[in-house]
């Protein structure tokens, strides 16, 4: 599949979050990690090939990014700056590594910081083929299940996560309202993650 | 937005996912996403599916089981509000900018003409014209030098005029310590 990974996003959803973080709501800080913690666990992993090193670098980053919040104006996207405290914590740790190789001698991949380069995967001791399998898994179901929707419903929810067209150029694109836009997105998600909950359920556990 | 009808909460995360929801919905939103865990639930189903359709490797993996939770631990420790860390400006370690350094110099240099200009006329009753500077340069480093070995004390003339013309109008001098109503006391012997 194409990776569409550096589409943008509206910034606001972003930004609205960070604000509620900065006047003292945490959990708000913990949907964006929710948000983004697969693209910047993904993103150390090529820079590090240890999974609980790759675990505790993400940990790292988004400690830090917390700590430094305040300085986030939103200039830029919210995962443009987490971006580069994520490559910055993971190259800052390998370079400890370097001086200290006993921490760690199967940590260090290779230290490319560019997302976009193609990862060197290998599953590693704690990455066991059932996990491998149950990410699979979620991806095949997601799939399925998109496959499965109404031709509207479908080609909405692609418009949206895969081109990054906003509910205007979607509405203008179906030839329909806003707010059918708004409510087909909608019900594609609840259709798929009717599908994927319980995988995640299973996979993670009830984590709140 | 047309906001004829209420939209169901979960539509609304939807459209607040894209960045799509009114300000007055998201107000309300936000309150509910703080408290109802299955609006969380569903924020991270919402992600998932999104990021699965961008990219097959970004499927939740096994480490994703405890993140949250480990990282909500470490949270627990950190300020509610993010701190600001304190900031070391560059300018600091190799001092004050250029203008800055220059404001300092020249207001040494103003306080050290001003203490020895006083000095200087202090001086000028006691002391042969033609040493008059020297005296008050050696008197002002003496008294800078060791203030509590001599007990000099520098005192403007013009100051000390001023102090004596408005001492009629106050209670007491400024130099005295004040002695409220009691100003003076007699004693008169009885006649014998």
């Amino acid at each position: 599949m194409t990776d569409h990974t550096d589409i943008a996003v509206p910034a606001d959803t972003d930004m609205v979050l960070v604000e509620r973080t900065l006047a003292g709501d945490q959990r708000a800080y913990g949907l964006l990690v929710l948000k983004y913690q697969r693209r910047i666990q993904r993103l150390i992993g090529r820079m590090v090939r240890d999974v609980d090193l790759v675990e505790d670098i993400a940990q790292e980053t988004f400690i830090r990014a917390y700590r430094a919040l305040h300085q986030f104006r939103g200039d830029a996207q919210f995962y443009t700056w987490l971006y580069r405290i994520a490559v910055n914590t993971a190259k800052k740790f390998l370079m400890d590594l370097k001086r200290n190789p006993t921490v760690s001698d199967r940590a260090g991949a290779f230290s490319d910081d560019d997302e976009t380069s193609a990862p060197q995967y290998e599953p590693t001791t704690e990455e066991t083929p059932e996990s491998v399998l149950a990410a699979k898994e979620i991806g095949a179901v997601v799939n399925m299940a998109i496959d499965a929707l109404p031709e509207e419903l479908r080609q909405a929810v692609v418009l949206r996560e895969m081109d990054g067209l906003s509910y205007e150029e979607i509405a203008l694109a179906m030839d329909c309202p806003i707010g059918t836009v708004r409510s087909r997105i909608f019900r594609a998600r609840e259709a798929i993650s009717s599908k994927i909950k319980p995988l995640l359920d299973k996979q993670t556990g009830k984590r709140w | 937005m047309n906001n004829a009808r209420p939209l169901p909460l979960e539509e609304q995360l939807s459209a607040f996912v894209d960045g799509e929801l009114t300000p007055e919905a998201l107000t309300q939103l936000l309150v509910e996403l703080s408290q109802q865990d299955t609006l969380r639930e569903d924020w991270h189903a919402y992600h998932v599916v999104g990021d699965v359709l961008r990219s097959a490797d970004l499927a939740p993996n096994a480490t994703e089981a405890a993140f949250w939770s480990r990282l909500e631990q470490r949270l627990g420790n950190e300020p509610a509000r993010p701190m600001p860390a304190p900031v070391l400006h560059a300018g600091v370690r190799n001092g004050a900018p250029a203008n800055q350094r220059w404001a300092w110099v020249v207001g040494a240099a103003l306080s050290v003409v001003a203490v020895t200009v006083s000095v200087g006329l202090w001086q000028r009753d006691v002391a042969p014209a033609g040493s008059q500077l020297a005296v008050a340069v050696s008197e002002a480093v003496v008294a800078a030098a060791a203030p509590e070995a001599n007990d000099v004390m520098i005192r403007d003339p013009h100051l000390d005029a001023l102090l004596q013309a408005h001492q009629q109008l106050g209670g007491h001098s400024a130099w005295q310590m004040p002695s409220g109503f009691l100003r003076n006391a007699t004693y008169e012997e009885p006649p014998r």
